[in-house]
């Protein structure tokens, strides 16, 4: 059926004879003409012939010249046809659409809300997951090394972060790079002096870094190998072009000055192109050399502590005439050859380990982050949202075809060609649809920025336009593309148009294959508006469960106090004293409860470390034990119960015993069925005296909140140890925050800077899938709801137009009131239902999907589909009531007069 | 036939198809016969010179065409002036006969004519 339409729409759309076939014709006719007229002169046949052969010149060429003549006539006259064409189409349009303003609007708007999450969804999406870094030299042969071993359980550990001994393991063991460079992106440096010392972000590059991009420095130099040596490189600093700008005004003359970056003096050689951020997402302050800024973080365990600490990400670049495979087996085998070298690690776990050169986008890559799953999850969303607005942008031109029936009829009866009629449509559909795209990049100007900044805080989207070319042509593309598929809707209809039934009936009967098209369609979008509901449901219930679970500490009172001595010298027990004045400082302001010392942060910094007990064997295969150094009081102000023995004391900390506190689940892996409390453990190395378990200590999710199986030992912490403190306010941390940095800050000799950070903030960016979830499925399902519910009240009215006078009819024939209204409900529920039923499945297909972003709930929830299905149901109700109220009051006496 | 020759015969060409076409839709043989009779042949122009010039007349806008039938019933194309090329045959006719006077002129002339 839909064949014959298709067919029908373009039936009378007669093919124009070729060039050759007309010039042809003339030539034959007038060569025929021209013997005929000789003979009758009285010439013999193939004389007459001849002269008109002779007289004509050369009919090959002739024909040639001809048919180039035409064929550019024929071009010409097309292209001027078109144009007219589409302005008279446009005109035609324009009126039509000032005729009906409210209709414009409405799938202006419509489209515009469509496009435009789409248009900004398009602009996250080629930052985070498209574009390579800026700069990068031949990013096709460029990659970010990921490396995979093996873990306990017979899968594999995949990361990206390495030590720099096993950057130079691969540095100097791989033969198939052209280069390989080394960085670390700190965020959070302190720079400068006095009262410009803030935070910035500092990369710590390898002297190869630079050799990864195709850049040369707006002023000055790069640093080189030479100052990127063991053990504490060069003290020389690269600065970012917009930091330069912003405290240089971009003058020359910085090149040559020093600067303290962290606790040293840089001097600065240099300063980076307009809009090199190295492998930064962000803006970046100043480059600098990896030993120098290693060796100011960590003095020399940086680099002689073996593959303790992972805090390097490594990109290479394969030597081009190489396959990616190649590169990798050549990496593998550095890697292994390395590993030889680590101590207590079993040949078949070496052999077992890999390496691979992954693409350079960490988002793109084996180990995606929060924000590429956002980003495709966004994507996803904003793409339905679009196809809802399609559907229903597209049930409205139907219902507007519908009413131009008689129109359509008679302007085919006059003899405006299908072709033609169908291309008025189009234009129309695509006028409204270039409308709503400009609406959108308007919308997505407005909401995008806010949008960025909110849901993917951490990219600086400082460098990235709200609009380029790409955006651009990408929302013009969805917008044409939205144009035709809405066009085609009452072009579908206009092709099945008999001229002779539209002519003869009047408005009244409904068509029913077309009344099927539209409810069809909405029964789409309330489908899709069940998926979005659902969504925003599982979404919202993960974010209570996430808020809500018990982490095993008192996470919402903490406050963490991060100092930072930045080279200032202390006297040899300078570090213990200023400790020791920190927390009574700490203890002494109003409003905190307890203060104590800890080495690890929740979500943000912990530490992995081996573990031997005296007659086992080996703990590997166990999995990871986790260690954090803690103060007096730890358990007690986080609010960790301990389960059994005891806590972590002042006198545990520089007694002679060696004590240790270990989590539940540490105790039950480690000594399965015997009390932990008194047994020995051996911390960091088998060579290590025994620690005493001294307590068992309630299991803490501290990596990730799903962290629910972590195995965490305590040690005391010395006032030797830097750390952080912890202090756990009586009331509100927020408006502790302030006022004990400022008290703290006035202990700290020179330089040295306090920094204080509510826990519960630092939290934030793990809850914030499912905040973001929850919010972006909750806006774009109602906003979906509300288009469907608009849509639904559109066609039911419609057809309670229509249907006037049947219902006088019934009416007359005894109907009641509420008969009427039980008819005119129904056929809203009936849509209704079937996008419930329709919804829900495809909720279920795609829910599989979705269960890894949701928080301790199924993504086959009954609860919260019914819930969805429920409130579809009730809003389809109330939008079909009104126009079923309307229908109650029909006066039979004028509805059967009437017509 | 020499590319000056060529080049002047379609100027020419082009004023005498629009002069055969203005008393009337023609087709192209009635073009031939009418500019071979009315110049007794003196042009030797060949017929097909003429449809290369109807068909780029056509191409500029200066006649319309379109199909019939002939008088003894055959399927034909006729070409019609269009209200530009009745126009461009009265600037070309102008031209021409400004030309040719200009030429008789100098052809007719008596004596040197060097000082008064």
């Amino acid at each position: 059926m839909a064949r014959a339409r298709w067919q029908g729409l373009f039936r009378l759309i007669g093919r124009e004879p070729s060039v050759e076939e007309e010039i042809d014709a003339e030539v034959a006719f007038h060569l025929r003409t021209e013997t005929e007229r000789l003979i009758a002169r009285g010439m013999s046949e193939p004389a007459a012939r001849d002269e008109t052969l002779r007289r004509f010149g050369d009919v090959q060429r002739t024909r040639a010249a001809l048919a180039r003549i035409s064929r550019e006539g024929r071009m010409h006259r097309r292209r001027v046809n078109w144009l007219t064409d589409l302005m008279q189409d446009l005109r035609y349009a324009g009126r039509g659409l000032r005729r009906q303003p409210g209709f414009a609007a409405l799938v202006i708007i419509t489209l515009g809300l469509g496009i435009g999450a789409n248009a900004t969804m398009f602009g996250i999406i080629d930052r985070i997951l498209l574009r390579p870094p800026a700069f990068l030299h031949q990013p096709a042969d460029a990659g970010r090394i990921y490396l995979r071993r093996p873990n306990g359980e017979g899968g594999e550990r995949v990361d990206n972060n390495i030590s720099y001994r096993r950057f130079t393991d691969l540095r100097d063991g791989a033969r198939s790079l052209a280069t390989i460079a080394a960085f670390y992106n700190d965020d959070r440096r302190v720079i400068g002096t006095g009262e410009r010392a803030r935070q910035a972000a500092v990369s710590l590059v390898s002297g190869t870094f630079f050799s990864m991009f195709e850049v040369r420095p707006a002023v000055g130099r790069f640093f080189a190998e030479a100052e990127d040596r063991l053990p504490s490189g060069t003290a020389v600093a690269v600065l970012g072009f917009n930091y330069w700008q912003s405290e240089f005004g971009g003058d020359a003359g910085a090149v040559g000055r020093t600067m303290l970056i962290g606790p040293r003096a840089y001097t600065i050689v240099g300063v980076a192109p307009k809009g090199f951020t190295g492998m930064s997402m962000g803006q970046v302050a100043a480059f600098i050399p990896l030993t120098a800024g290693g060796y100011d973080d960590f003095g020399d365990y940086y680099h002689n502590s073996g593959y303790n600490l992972s805090w390097l990400e490594v990109v290479a670049r394969k030597k081009p005439e190489l396959s990616r495979e190649a590169a990798n087996l050549d990496l593998t085998l550095a890697f292994q050859r390395g590993r030889t070298t680590e101590p207590s690690i079993r040949p078949e776990v070496i052999e077992r380990s890999r390496a691979e050169l992954a693409p350079v986008l960490v988002d793109r890559g084996p180990e995606p982050g929060e924000s590429a799953r956002v980003a495709e999850w966004l994507a996803g969303v904003s793409a339905v949202v679009l196809l809802i607005a399609t559907a229903n942008v597209a049930n409205l031109f139907l219902a507007r075809a519908l009413k131009r029936r008689r129109e359509i009829a008679v302007r085919l009866a006059l003899g405006v060609g299908r072709r033609r009629l169908l291309r008025q449509l189009l234009t129309e559909s695509m006028v409204l649809a270039l409308l709503g795209g400009a609406t959108g990049l308007f919308m997505a100007h407005f909401g995008g920025g806010v949008l960025r900044r909110v849901l993917l805080a951490e990219v600086d989207w400082s460098a990235t336009p709200l609009f380029d070319g790409r955006i651009l042509a990408f929302t013009a593309a969805i917008a044409l593309l939205t144009g035709l598929l809405t066009g085609l809707a009452p072009a579908w209809h206009a092709g099945g148009t008999s001229l002779t039934a539209a002519l003869r009936s009047g408005g009244r009967e409904g068509s029913r294959p077309r009344a099927r098209l539209r409810t069809t369609l909405l029964v789409v979008q309330a489908a899709l508006s069940v998926v979005l509901l659902s969504g925003a449901g599982l979404f919202v219930k993960s974010l209570r469960n996430a808020q809500g679970v018990d982490l095993g500490y008192n996470h919402g009172r903490l406050v963490v106090v991060l100092t930072d001595l930045r080279g200032e010298r202390l006297a040899p027990d300078g570090r213990p004293e200023l400790t020791r004045r920190l927390l009574e400082q700490a203890r002494a302001m109003p409003g905190v409860e307890q203060v104590t010392q800890s080495f690890g942060i929740p979500f943000w910094r912990s530490n992995t470390i081996d573990l031997f007990v005296p007659g086992r064997d080996s703990l590997n295969g166990l999995g990871a034990f986790y260690q954090n150094v803690v103060g007096a009081d730890y358990f007690e102000t986080l609010g960790t119960t301990i389960v059994r023995g005891r806590g972590i004391t002042r006198e545990d900390r520089n007694g002679p015993a060696r004590v240790a506190v270990v989590s539940e689940r540490l105790a039950k892996a480690v000594w399965p069925g015997a009390n932990a409390v008194g047994q020995c453990v051996k911390i960091g190395a088998d060579s290590m005296p025994c620690s005493e378990v001294i307590g068992v200590a309630r299991d803490v999710r501290w990596g990730s909140l799903g962290d629910d199986d972590r195995m965490q030992i305590y040690e005391p912490m010395s006032l030797q140890d830097s750390g952080v403190l912890f202090v756990r306010a009586a009331g509100d941390p927020a408006l502790l925050a302030e006022p004990l940095r400022r008290e703290l800050q006035r202990l700290m000799p020179g330089a040295a800077f306090v920094n204080v950070r509510q826990v519960a903030v630092a939290l934030d960016p793990v809850l914030r899938p499912w905040r973001l979830g929850a919010t972006m499925f909750t806006l774009f399902g109602t906003l979906a709801l509300l288009v469907a519910a608009v849509g639904l009240y559109g066609v039911i009215a419609y057809s309670v137009a229509q249907r006037t006078h049947e219902v006088g009819v019934r009416m007359a024939l005894g109907a009641r009131r509420a008969d009427v209204v039980r008819l005119v409900l129904g056929e809203g529920i009936r849509v209704a239902v079937a996008g419930v039923v329709l919804g829900t499945l495809a909720a279920i297909a795609v829910g599989r999907f979705a269960a890894s972003m949701l928080f301790g709930i199924s993504p086959y929830d009954v609860t919260t589909l019914a819930q969805v299905g429920i409130v579809l149901l009730a809003v389809a109700g109330v939008a079909s009531l009104v126009p079923a109220w309307r229908a109650a009051r029909v006066d039979p006496n004028a509805a059967l007069r009437a017509d | 036939m020499p590319r000056t020759e060529l080049d002047l015969m379609q100027g020419t060409l082009d004023v005498l198809v629009l002069k055969a076409l203005s008393w009337g839709q023609r087709h192209g043989h009635a073009v031939a016969g009418w500019i071979r009779a009315t110049t007794d042949d003196d042009l030797n122009i060949e017929d097909g010179a003429l449809y290369t010039a109807l068909h780029r007349l056509e191409r500029r806008g200066l006649v319309s065409a379109e199909w019939g039938l002939s008088d003894n019933n055959r399927k034909a194309k006729f070409y019609e002036l269009t209200d530009a090329g009745r126009g461009e045959l009265r600037k070309e006719a102008h031209r021409w006969s400004r030309y040719a006077d200009a030429v008789f002129k100098v052809l007719r002339a008596q004596g040197s004519g060097m000082g008064r």
